[in-house]
């Protein structure tokens, strides 16, 4: 192996935070001066790159496959709504029925409103999980499917509470490029750090056998409930922000072609990939509005093309459906990205034998 | 609960009580599937730090008893005692965490993780510093995962897979794959191992090598051994007692030549009418 | 409550009751066979009802004809899915093969869209079956009639071809292991065809019902019925038919009586499948008439 001169770690986190600083004062200045097109898909770049990590962590990392995270997406939706919304707008979009006390006459902050958000939706999360967690594959995967539509379905009907059909109006944009990839950094920064820990360990042990997991000491019940909780959170906030950046929401929005859309997202990278899963969902949401176009009208040569609604999903189900059958580990498997690999490639030795590398 | 950090201890002068304490005992213990009973009336006395044999015919009952004492199985009546303590009907963690570490008749490692990473779970269930430590990099949190990858080196050392730490679990071969299984349930630091046939699927110079290792284990870790095979060779070779098992019932306890000579064993095992060789 | 609107509102129960049997028989039977949930099974049935109409309003087949040729076509659908998109993942990790189901669910949901359009079309309603009929105080049209007894005369068909026939003892023998099925000179691959062949069938004939029941088609409908019939599934016992049966009547006539006792709760309507899919796990997660499973070690 090629001699490696130790770094000093204070020059790391030198780097690091310099590296940080300089982010965000180009996200900064870019919030100003960019278009609103660009800005608002680097928006949805950064939170579905948050909300996607969340769902890996429990579908791919743990191995728990659920299917219930657009529930808990609006979960977070709607606490971060009705918390920063102002008692006006909230008496002028609750017009069928009034919005419940204390929600009617309160405004927060957008931090305390995410970070309640967090909480909501971790709380719901430990609600849905604890009962399903006990199921294997298929029936997690409809169990945790058919509390996402409860969740929907209870939020259409609540109407003092959530107006109902009629959905929110007037949310406060205060999403912003700072915000919604200081939300994908921040999930980045927990799921690396999880995943270096014992913690983290232990539930790919329980991806890969949870009998052997258990058998050698790993509370399945703390363990996998540890992983959907998180992932409900991280969706919770992703949620939230979502809400503050298109600034109305209603329940139809959070059907199961959402939760299907970050399962694609998050299939694509690669199921155990964290690298996977931020290239993928970035690259996903782009996608996702480069086809948008496909479903308009357009004219080319003079004559109008009609546009063909449902054909990106068409797209992507094709795409997912490629994957799964001929590479089924994604565009990453279960590798990462490291500073290590990049050097070997560059040197020409690169003998990444994954039978060999963990 | 059980204190068993002890359990590495060479020494093996645990002060443990009495020497009548077994390390691991079943009383009447029973099993019933609906209207199959798969396990009648069973008992057993491991003695401490004995190397003890389960065998019979299959579909004896032997997994099942395993299964039971481990905590995968809540039997329908009895109870499973480890060094006095009840533990019947334990979830397997807890029954791990008390001492009990076993091995699965078809290997189950982590197939996707290293050779490392597979025996750093077996030591898991030993953390002391919580979730918060750990997700905030604190200094005892990353004391212990050094002193984790320093333990865990160590045993992969002892066990004879050290130059492959860092393989994927899968891409080893079959032999090292058994021995990695048994690593991984040694780091758990039982007082009791459990081991589900692993001469299966073995040469003669493995089996060999096998046998060496769990007589040595079981003295450098003060263990005591409870074994499940077919391999004669292993069991004649290294249990000092054992118990026969035929369709669910104690049909002999006892020494290996005991064992050998007696005419319900051979029976069991050959059909009526035949005669042992010995 | 009068006795005439609870006997109307019963039947609505037993007719959606049926509708729902027939959707849940074709997931009870693959998931005993491939332990896979089908979740594109919802679509199957979607699609059917477009093969009918297109049946009926675009090649004007006589309405017999054309709902034949539905049924056939929908068997064959079912039967091209399960070669294209599970059979390649047999020997892959179930999460993969579960991946795939969804895939094509959603893939054929979106293309019925794109082919179809999303507006709703109006299924060929035979006048036969809409003639009315008046008893006691209860106002229904033949049809009522027609879709119990056409699900009864089914399900008796079905037990025989499963238990009386070498097919049927395939089907079974290939449901409890594959390998040991193989041994035994059982044909895995046609068996596994078959039990999609049916269940795709029976999907369809409950589509051309719910056609002429409701009237109303579009790409969308596949979902809710889908999910629902499976919850019937797992209601009645997974890998049972008669639980199938059982579970998927129970949910059509419960989810009508709902929204009759408690119009308040009419809203919940589609929540009440989902609430009795935890309840029925928590409590009995082998359904009414299933038997215990346990996970070997």
């Amino acid at each position: 192996m090629a001699e490696q001169r130790a770094v000093h770690p204070l020059l790391k986190i030198a780097v690091v935070c310099g590296a940080l600083i300089l982010f965000f004062l180009v996200l900064s200045w870019g919030q100003e001066h960019w278009d609103a097109y660009t800005v608002r898909i680097l928006n949805l770049c950064g939170i579905y790159i948050g909300i996607t990590l969340g769902l890996n962590l429990c579908n791919g990392f743990t191995g728990q496959f659920s299917l219930g995270i657009a529930g808990f997406m609006a979960v977070g939706a709607y606490t971060t709504a009705l918390l920063t919304m102002s008692p006006a707008v909230k008496q002028a979009v609750f017009f069928i029925q009034p919005l419940i006390y204390p929600l009617n006459s309160i405004q927060w902050g957008f931090l305390p409103a995410l970070l309640m958000a967090a909480v909501v939706s971790g709380i719901v999360g430990f609600l849905v999980g604890a009962p399903a967690i006990r199921f294997r594959g298929d029936y997690l995967a409809i169990t945790t499917l058919g509390f996402a539509e409860i969740i929907r379905i209870v939020f259409t009907n609540i109407v003092p509470i959530t107006n109902g059909a009629l959905g929110l109006k007037g949310i406060p944009p205060h999403t912003n490029l700072l915000w919604s990839w200081g939300f994908a950094l921040v999930c980045i920064a927990v799921m690396v750090r999880l995943m270096r820990t014992t913690y983290g360990r232990a539930l790919k042990a329980i991806r890969d056998d949870e009998v052997a997991a258990e058998a050698m000491g790993v509370n399945l019940f703390f363990h996998k409930n540890l992983a959907f909780v998180m992932s409900a959170m991280m969706a919770g906030v992703g949620g939230g922000l979502l809400g503050n950046l298109i600034t109305t929401i209603d329940p139809n929005m959070f059907r199961f072609p959402l939760t299907f859309t970050v399962l694609m997202m998050a299939v694509l990278g690669g199921l155990g990939s964290i690298t996977g899963t931020v290239i993928s969902a970035a690259a996903v949401t782009i996608a996702m509005e480069a086809f948008r176009a496909l479903e308009e009208p357009r004219v080319i040569l003079g004559l109008t093309i009609p546009g063909v609604p449902g054909m990106r999903m068409v797209v992507f189900s094709v795409a997912l459906m490629i994957v799964i059958l001929f590479y089924p580990k994604g565009f990453m498997g279960d590798r990462e990205f490291s500073l290590d690999r990049v050097k070997r490639l560059a040197a020409g030795l690169d003998r990444t034998n994954t039978s060999k590398q963990g | 609960m059980l204190d068993t950090n002890d359990a590495f201890d060479a020494s093996g002068t645990n002060g443990a009580p009495s020497a009548d304490l077994p390390a691991l005992a079943c009383e009447s213990v029973t099993m019933r599937f609906g209207g199959l009973t798969a396990v009648d009336g069973f008992n057993l006395r491991v003695p401490k730090g004995a190397l003890y044999g389960l065998i019979g015919p299959n579909g004896a009952g032997k997994t099942t008893v395993f299964n039971i004492v481990s905590g995968v199985l809540r039997p329908s009546a009895g109870a499973v005692k480890l060094f006095g303590v009840d533990v019947t009907g334990l979830s397997p963690d807890r029954i791990a965490r008390s001492g009990i570490a076993r091995t699965f008749q078809n290997i189950r490692l982590f197939r996707n993780l290293t050779v490392l990473d597979n025996v750093l779970v077996g030591l898991h269930l030993r953390r002391e510093a919580n979730l918060a430590e750990a997700m905030l990099a604190l200094p005892r949190h990353r004391a212990e995962e050094t002193q984790m990858a320093a333990t865990a080196a160590q045993l992969l050392e002892e066990i004879g897979l050290a130059g492959v730490s860092h393989y994927r679990a899968s891409a080893l071969p079959y032999g090292r794959q058994r021995r990695l299984e048994i690593a991984r349930a040694l780091a758990t630091k039982p007082a009791v191992l459990l081991l589900d046939e692993p001469a299966a699927g073995m040469n003669p110079a493995e089996t060999e090598d096998l046998m060496r290792l769990i007589t040595d284990i079981r003295n450098r870790f003060s263990l005591t051994i409870l074994l499940i095979e077919h391999e004669m060779k292993v069991v004649m070779g290294i249990c000092e007692r054992m118990t026969v098992l035929d369709h669910g019932d104690t049909i002999a306890e006892g020494t290996p030549e005991e064992i050998q000579r007696n005419e319900r064993v051979i029976k069991a095992y050959l059909g009526g009418g035949a005669v042992a060789r010995a | 409550m009068t006795l005439e609107i609870f006997l109307q509102n019963a039947a609505n129960g037993i007719t959606l009751g049926s509708l729902y049997a027939l959707l849940a028989i074709g997931y009870t039977m693959v998931y005993g066979i491939l332990r896979l949930i089908n979740f594109a099974h919802g679509e199957i049935f979607m699609i059917s009802t477009y093969f009918a109409f297109y049946g009926t309003a675009i090649f004007a087949l006589p309405w017999q004809v054309a709902f034949v040729v539905a049924i056939v076509l929908t068997a064959l659908l079912g039967v091209v899915i399960e070669h294209a998109a599970y059979r390649p993942l047999r020997d892959a990790p179930r999460i993969s093969a579960l991946i795939s189901a969804i895939g094509v669910s959603f893939l054929m949901a979106n293309l019925g869209l794109v082919i179809f359009g999303g507006r709703p079309k109006t299924f060929y309603r035979p006048p036969i079956f809409q003639v009315p009929i008046e008893l006691g105080g209860v106002r229904v049209v033949v049809l009522f009639f027609v879709i119990p007894l056409l699900t009864a005369i089914l399900l008796v068909a079905l037990n025989y071809i499963v238990y009386k026939t070498k097919t049927g003892l395939a089907m079974r023998a290939a449901q409890w292991d594959f390998d040991t099925a193989r041994l035994m000179g059982v044909d895995v691959d046609r068996a596994i065809s078959i039990t999609f062949a049916i269940g795709s069938a029976l999907a369809a004939v409950g589509g051309i019902m719910w056609g002429l029941r409701f009237a109303e088609i579009n790409p969308n409908m596949g979902l809710f019925p889908g999910l629902k019939c499976f919850i019937a599934a797992v209601f009645g016992g997974i890998g049972n038919i008669s639980g199938a049966v059982l579970g998927g009547f129970i949910l059509g006539f419960g989810e009508i009586m709902l929204v009759a006792f408690l119009p308040g709760l009419a809203g919940y309507r589609d929540a009440f499948a989902f609430v009795v899919l935890i309840l029925i796990l928590l409590v009995r997660p082998t359904g009414l008439l299933g038997d215990k499973q346990r996970v070997k070690v």
